[in-house]
């Protein structure tokens, strides 16, 4: 198969070729994605050479354990960028001395999730990052700076309690209150 | 603690899972009562897309091109070596070849018996004659003329494949007669093929070979 024929495909049904080691359908799956990964790792990890480290690490995780993808899980980039995340929090908590990482594996999350409804995966695709950083930044700073600690700090609830020196309640609290929020904003984009 | 009280806790805790803000211990018993909990798995699956669209939020940066170079290159290399590895496999340039256990017969090893391609020599009860096979070709089809081939172990069959490239394209099924010989029509061969091996493989065959071959002999 050609690389335009590649192109052509929906990620999901890229994944079985990258699956069968096809170094052009990899190829693919990796311009289209390399650029949210990158951005991603390098804002979890603030420094170009780690981010650029950390994105071909996850990358190559994925060409070399088969991409284990479920598309019952939800979606590829989501998925791609769940393994971005783990490594690069991995990273940073390596670099802090601060412990082993939250989550157990590259696809603890995977394992763990739900599929998300067909409606809300396409409002993600129709999601702009201007859009998404308006609706983080339209939470109050309270709630964004738990959701900012934990998913691009890598924090747990019990480490912000602590550092922010509130009860472990109100960290709990603030999480719910701002996912709640964004995920109401999501919601409307759907309707 | 009623079983609505429980619920009531882990709920409490979804946010901070779906974050990844769980300790890995809570993480666990969480995801234990998730097995069971219709109504928390609602809950997650409601809130996950909240998460999901975090990434999406940073400022956006062009990845570097170097990045993609080594990524690629790395990918090529590992392919390349890997259909390499297969193509060796498959032409017994290994010397030591794993085959199963009903091939084995005894303790004979596997040779590579050049020209003739496989051979399987034994040893410890006697001198066994070698395989030896041969391909001819007639109007377009080809036709395989083994001899000293072993029984077949149990139900199993002998299969014939045509290897194009580092691809094995299943052929006919055959057994052999009590003094070891076959000739099995093999039809046309595919555009490109190399070589005619033959392995043993259960009843009907099978889409794939199931263990090292017995004979490989060259198309001419």
């Amino acid at each position: 198969m050609t690389r335009g024929k590649f192109e052509r495909l929906a990620d999901e049904d890229l994944m079985p070729l990258v699956n069968g080691k096809d170094p052009d359908a990899f190829a693919v799956f990796f311009d289209r994605h390399a650029g949210a990964a990158y951005s991603l790792a390098y804002r979890i990890v603030g420094d170009r050479a780690t981010a650029e480290e950390v994105s071909q690490e996850a990358f190559l995780s994925i060409w070399r354990s088969g991409a284990r993808f479920d598309r019952a899980r939800g979606s590829v980039r989501s998925w791609l960028l769940g393994v971005v995340r783990n490594r690069a929090i991995d990273t940073l908590r390596r670099a802090a001395g601060r412990g082993p990482r939250l989550d157990a594996d590259d696809e603890a999350a995977l394992v763990a999730r739900p599929a998300p409804e067909l409606t809300e995966a396409e409002a993600l695709r129709r999601e702009t990052s201007r859009e998404v950083r308006g609706a983080l930044e339209a939470l109050p700073r309270e709630q964004s700076r738990v959701l900012e600690l934990a998913y691009f700090g890598g924090f747990s609830q019990s480490e912000i309690a602590k550092m922010l020196e509130m009860p472990l309640g109100t960290v709990k609290g603030r999480m719910r209150l701002g996912l709640e929020k964004i995920r109401a904003n999501l919601a409307e984009g759907v309707s | 603690v009623s079983d609505g009280d429980r619920t009531h806790r882990w709920e409490e805790e979804l946010p901070a899972y779906a974050l990844g803000a769980l300790e890995s211990d809570q993480s666990r018993a969480l995801e234990d009562h998730l097995a069971d909990c219709e109504r928390c798995r609602e809950r997650l699956r409601w809130l996950q897309p909240a998460v999901d669209v975090l990434p999406a939020s940073v400022e956006q940066h062009a990845p570097p091109r170097a990045l993609r170079r080594r990524v690629l290159a790395t990918v090529r290399e590992e392919a390349r070596a890997e259909r390499q590895e297969r193509r060796s496999w498959w032409r017994g340039e290994r010397i030591t070849l794993s085959v199963r256990p009903a091939l084995a017969l005894g303790a004979a090893a596997l040779l590579v018996a050049g020209a003739i391609g496989y051979g399987l020599s034994a040893s410890g009860d006697g001198e066994r004659e070698p395989v030896e096979a041969v391909v001819e070709r007639s109007q377009g089809e080809a036709l395989l003329r083994v001899s000293a081939l072993p029984e077949p172990e149990g139900e199993d069959v002998y299969q014939a494949w045509f290897r194009v490239g580092n691809r094995m394209r299943p052929s006919v099924t055959f057994s052999p007669a009590s003094d070891g010989s076959a000739v099995a029509e093999l039809g046309p061969p595919p555009r490109r093929a190399e070589e005619v091996l033959v392995t043993q493989e259960p009843p009907g065959g099978s889409e794939e070979p199931s263990g090292a071959p017995i004979v490989a002999e060259p198309l001419s």
